[in-house]
């Protein structure tokens, strides 16, 4: 490269810079209007006030936190204050205290509005963003609807210390699949997380997989040698893998559990 | 008279003005140390007014713990009469004595633990306004009504004009929104307080046709309880295609139905929350699920050769009801927190699959339509008690019991009907009166743990108990058949966490959970009772599970500018299977898979690094890793089927892992710009032990998200915003014989936003959205490109 190129490009480059600083300056610096961008969790005019003025109202919510995952990241210090604990989720909470508290009044609630989540959750934003995920972008569910972010296990409705039951918050909604039948799915007893991915996929049902291989990482099984042909359990299915996955060829449609059928094909 | 001489004259005087100068000192002094060691400020030397002076003062630092809506210390400042009562700390102000009345001494912080506003909560008094209310006090306590009543509703009407260019139905599937013009209300916010302390409240959304109603509203009356009450609608929506077969040049084919779901549900509940009584809550919910949904069991489809393929889609039409009852108690009492929620759930469904079956190349209708009723109800009552109590500062302990019981029915009925003839469908084969049963016993033991500033720990102890039953004495395809399974299940689950940070600028954590299961389960099918048919099996498994999951990780800060995140993740689950009865009378191969299998395991582990850079205010990046491997391994025991002896032993049944890459960019250069972007790529791939290459592929492939966000404030009143959203999928699959069933996409969403601020209270939005998706396995079929505009008008009174 010619040190003349190299000197016009570098002038170049100089002067872009150059006149994005001076759009900036002429944009915010310029004017003698004070206006600034305030997404949240932020709260216009508020600042920052710790753990412990939430904890005089909220008392079992910060008792338990503690034990949140999300407490992973909280280091009750002021180099921290507001990055993490209840006002990097809620927003600082001056302005909500001097009102006496309240729902909405000066402060965010991520119940009603997951942007808060979303801010550090970017890999569940991308999965949101799929072609087959739960409405939270679309505002018809929100986070909370299946996880407790205050507690100790993320996964259960609000409340403190103890533990989530099995698909508890799928049931919530999705009572056919979760509901008893007679021939039960195993795969369920180690949930509905073991073959969908709740947040969104690129596959239809938000299946992890959408072909067989869903299934046969635990229904495979040693087949005889030179058999030319493919068992699972005690039937042959090289003819029926070819015409889709297990549920797709029309066999094994009951895939959540059956009332008569122990191989769940009706 | 004696004489003065000058010398002793100048003596006298000096020693007099001295003693007289000594005097005014020391009565000065007095003076000045009297009112160094008074440590209030003096009342304010004029009559006071109590709307300009003290109410200010009172809104600002009293009335968030002492006003209407809150009692802290059973003490308000709201009127003359409560503010001379006694609170919990006895009389607060003595009438013309501002001295001696605590409040002032509360609020000048003269009492160490009682400083009021609390520190913390608000900033302290001035001496100004410390005098104000001495004065106040000295001049009797005058007082005025001070008005409760506010109101404010804020609402915004929406129209929208959204027009598809392509498949309608997949549009609406991804993105939860009908096409064509609609309109509403965004949302609409509405807050009012009257006389007496009764407060109303309420928001919702309303998108017709539809897409959306949504209301809730409260009524709330301080000191004595408050009524709710909610009504939502949603619809769902699914494209009716199937499946497409590029090798037999099949499909897809499509249902000529709009398929959606309504999500309904309209709820209410009373409670009553006097300060002196538990608190009590009563609901109710009606929840309902009405409509049809696209099913993955697709029917056989035949091209001209009769090479088939199943690609033909199947619906399910949905009916759902379900009837809920709450009633929850809450109560304090010696530093226990008790709760007791109680739930009764009534639920009734009837659904029906319909799957075209024999479609020919170039019919336009299946053979014939199979069809599967599935009617179900049930109901299940449950009750948790839960029990918190803080038995030391750095102990909160808490224990629950949980109870369920549920009992319920179910038939199902086979047939199939022509579908140029829908009214000759009937249901020849049919299973009626099949009983389920199931209860469950959870009980739980928590510890949280604060030994020091820098050490959290918690440690808890779950069982659970479950024993599920299923039964019927019913008709199978015609024939009378006995069916049932029994399943017990107990389980003992322990976790124990560590948070440390003791360690400057670093935070080490970890969480442990171990599971201990124990299963005992007997199934059996006979039909005609005579144990001779095809179907008939009996089963009888015990099975032992041993799972673990561990994740610990780290939040390391060295720098200022800098952080970092490593954490890792190990997981197993273990079952071992003692089949004590797997029999069948059917010709071989027979029944029963499960009793094949005599050991199950999955052991997994993910690994991350998050890396954050801040070297400005203005810009934050972090750039992440996180990788994820699992293994799927089983045991089978010797089989013989038809005279073959298939060997026993292990397989890798399945390996899965996955990487993915992340990287984000926070840019806020000046007050009025923020821009963020983050992009991702994630390669993933799972092989079965079948790898079998002319029906099943690994399933394999990469994933590439996108997503931008870019705000610029114009001027104080006009806000423009852009977001571009993107994913493409590449899991597509090539196999000779099998039907591929890979996902390979690309997704475009564009959104441009002008946002003018007209007044204080209107508000004026306009939007315009591109949407594009490409979806190169289906041929084309489920390809749309759409155009959307939204204008969004704010009203707010107040």
């Amino acid at each position: 490269m010619s040190q003349k190129k190299l000197h016009s490009i570098c002038g170049g480059l100089i002067t872009a810079v150059a006149a994005f600083w001076i759009s900036l300056g002429s944009t915010s610096c310029g004017t003698t209007t004070k206006v600034a961008i305030v997404r949240p969790p932020e709260i216009e005019g508020a600042s920052f006030a710790g753990n412990d003025a939430c904890s005089d109202c909220h008392t079992p919510i910060v008792d338990v936190f503690p034990s949140s995952p999300h407490a992973r990241f909280h280091m009750d210090d002021q180099r921290s204050i507001g990055s993490s604990g209840c006002e990097s989720c809620h927003g600082p909470g001056s302005l909500h205290i001097k009102a006496g508290g309240g729902k909405g009044i000066f402060i965010h609630n991520p119940g009603d509005d997951s942007a808060s989540c979303m801010e550090c959750h970017q890999e569940i934003h991308a999965k949101f963003s799929l072609p087959n995920h739960h409405p939270v972008l679309e505002d018809l569910m929100n986070c909370v609807d299946c996880h407790d972010p205050h507690g100790r296990d993320m996964n259960k409705p609000q409340g403190g210390l103890a533990f989530a039951r099995l698909n508890q918050s799928c049931a919530e909604c999705h009572q056919e699949q979760a509901r008893t039948f007679v021939f039960e799915h195993e795969a369920m007893r180690e949930g509905c997380t073991e073959c969908h991915d709740p947040h969104g996929s690129v596959n239809s049902k938000m299946l992890i997989q959408r072909d067989s291989n869903l299934c046969l990482k635990c229904h495979s099984q040693i087949q005889f040698p030179g058999s030319g042909d493919i068992f699972i359990g005690k039937a042959p299915h090289s003819f029926s893998m070819q015409a889709g996955s297990c549920w797709t060829a029309g066999c094994h449609t009951q895939v959540h559990g059956s009332m008569v059928d122990p191989k769940m094909r009706f | 008279m004696t004489a003065i001489t000058p010398k002793k004259s100048l003596s006298y005087i000096s020693g007099t003005c001295i003693r007289f100068f000594l005097l005014v000192a020391v009565a000065t002094n007095l003076v000045i140390l009297q009112g160094e060691n008074d440590p209030l400020p003096p009342p304010t030397p004029r009559n006071v007014d109590f709307n300009a002076d003290i109410l200010p003062i009172l809104r600002e630092s009293c009335f968030q713990c002492h006003g209407q809506e809150n009692i802290e210390g059973d003490y308000r400042l709201t009127s003359r009469t409560e503010a001379l009562k006694e609170g919990d700390y006895g009389s607060n102000i003595e009438i013309g004595n501002s001295a001696e009345s605590t409040l002032i001494q509360f609020v000048a912080h003269l009492e160490e633990d009682y400083e009021m506003p609390p520190i913390g909560k608000g900033d302290k008094l001035t001496n100004e306004e410390i005098g104000l209310l001495r004065a106040w006090i000295d001049q009797g306590l005058p007082f005025e009504d001070i008005s409760e009543e506010s109101f404010y509703f804020k609402v915004a009407p929406q129209l929208r004009f959204i027009a598809v260019d392509g498949n309608k139905n997949a549009f609406r599937e991804h993105y939860w929104m009908r096409d064509g013009v609609n309109g509403g209300v965004q949302n609409f916010e509405w807050k009012q307080t009257l006389e007496g302390g009764t407060s109303f409240s309420g928001d919702g959304r309303i998108t017709a046709p539809n897409d959306r109603y949504s209301v809730e509203a409260e009524i709330q009356k301080r000191d004595l309880g408050f009524f709710r009450f909610g009504l939502d609608q949603a619809r769902t929506y699914d494209d009716p295609h199937g499946g497409y077969s590029p090798s037999f040049n099949l499909g897809p084919y499509a249902l000529n139905r709009d398929l959606h779901l309504d999500l309904s549900n309209v709820w209410f509940e009373f409670g009553l929350n006097r300060p002196d009584l538990p608190s009590l809550t009563v609901g109710y919910e009606y929840r309902s699920r009405n409509g049809s949904k696209s099913m993955l069991q697709w029917g056989p489809a035949f091209d001209a050769a009769f090479n088939g393929r199943s690609i033909f889609p199947a619906w399910k039409r949905i009916d759902q009801e379900t009837h809920i009852i709450t009633l929850d108690l809450e109560h304090e009492w010696n530093g226990f927190r008790i709760q007791d929620d109680f739930r009764g759930e009534f639920y009734s469904q009837t659904h029906t699959l319909e799957t075209g079956d024999f479609i020919s190349d170039g019919d336009p209708l299946p053979g014939f339509v199979s069809t599967q009723e599935d009617d179900y109800d049930h109901f299940q009552g449950s009750n948790a008690l839960t029990v918190e109590k803080k038995l030391k500062p750095w102990w909160l302990a808490s224990g629950g019991y949980y109870y369920s019981h549920l009992d319920g029915d179910a038939n199902l009925a086979l047939g199939n009907f022509d579908p140029s003839n829908p009214a000759g469908a009937g249901m020849p084969f049919s299973t009626r009166g099949i009983q389920l049963s199931s209860e469950s016993h959870i009980m739980n033991l928590n510890s949280l743990l604060e030994p020091s500033h820098h050490t959290t720990g918690y440690a808890g102890i779950q069982t659970e108990w479950t024993r599920r039953k299923g039964t019927g004495d019913t008709t199978f395809f015609g024939t009378p058949t006995t069916l049932g399974s029994n399943v017990d299940r107990f389980q003992i689950e322990e976790n124990f966490g560590l948070r440390h940070t003791g360690i400057a600028n670093t935070i080490l954590y970890t969480d442990v959970r171990i599971q201990q299961e124990s299963i005992g389960q007997t199934e059996n099918l006979l039909l005609d009772d005579s144990f001779d048919s095809r179907e008939d099996f009996m089963r009888d498994t015990d099975a032992k599970g041993r799972h673990a999951n561990v994740e610990l990780g780290t939040t390391f800060s060295p720098f200022y500018q800098w952080s970092f995140n490593p954490t890792y993740g190990y997981r197993r689950r273990h079952h071992d299977f003692n089949n004590l009865l797997d029999t069948d009378r059917g010709p071989q191969p027979g029944n029963g898979f499960p009793a094949a299998i005599l050991e199950r395991s999955t052991e997994g582990q993910n690994w991350g690094l998050k890396t954050t850079w801040k070297p400005v205010r203005w810009l934050k990046t972090s750039l992440a890793y996180e990788g994820e491997q699992s293994d799927y391994r089983t045991t089978a025991g010797t089989l013989n089927l038809n005279g073959v002896t298939y060997p026993a032993g292990s397989l890798l049944a399945g390996n899965f892992d996955s990487h993915t890459y992340r990287f984000t960019t926070t840019l806020t250069p000046a007050v009025r710009w923020f821009w963020m972007g983050s992009a991702s790529y994630t390669d993933s791939r799972i092989v079965s032990g079948i790898n079998d290459n002319n029906t099943i592929a690994p399933y394999a492939g990469d994933l590439y998200t996108l997503f931008s966000s870019w705000t610029f404030l114009y001027d104080e009143s006009t806000r423009l915003m852009a977001n571009y959203t993107f994913s493409h999928a590449d899991y597509g699959q090539s196999l000779p014989l099998g039907l591929p069933m890979g996902s390979e996409f690309s997704q475009h969403a564009w959104q441009f936003e002008v946002h003018k601020q007209l007044s204080e209270r209107d508000s004026l939005g306009f939007q315009y959205a591109y949407y594009r998706y490409r979806d190169d396995l289906s041929n084309g079929y489920l390809d749309y490109d759409a155009h959307g505009i939204f204008i969004t008008w704010t009203k707010v009174f107040q």
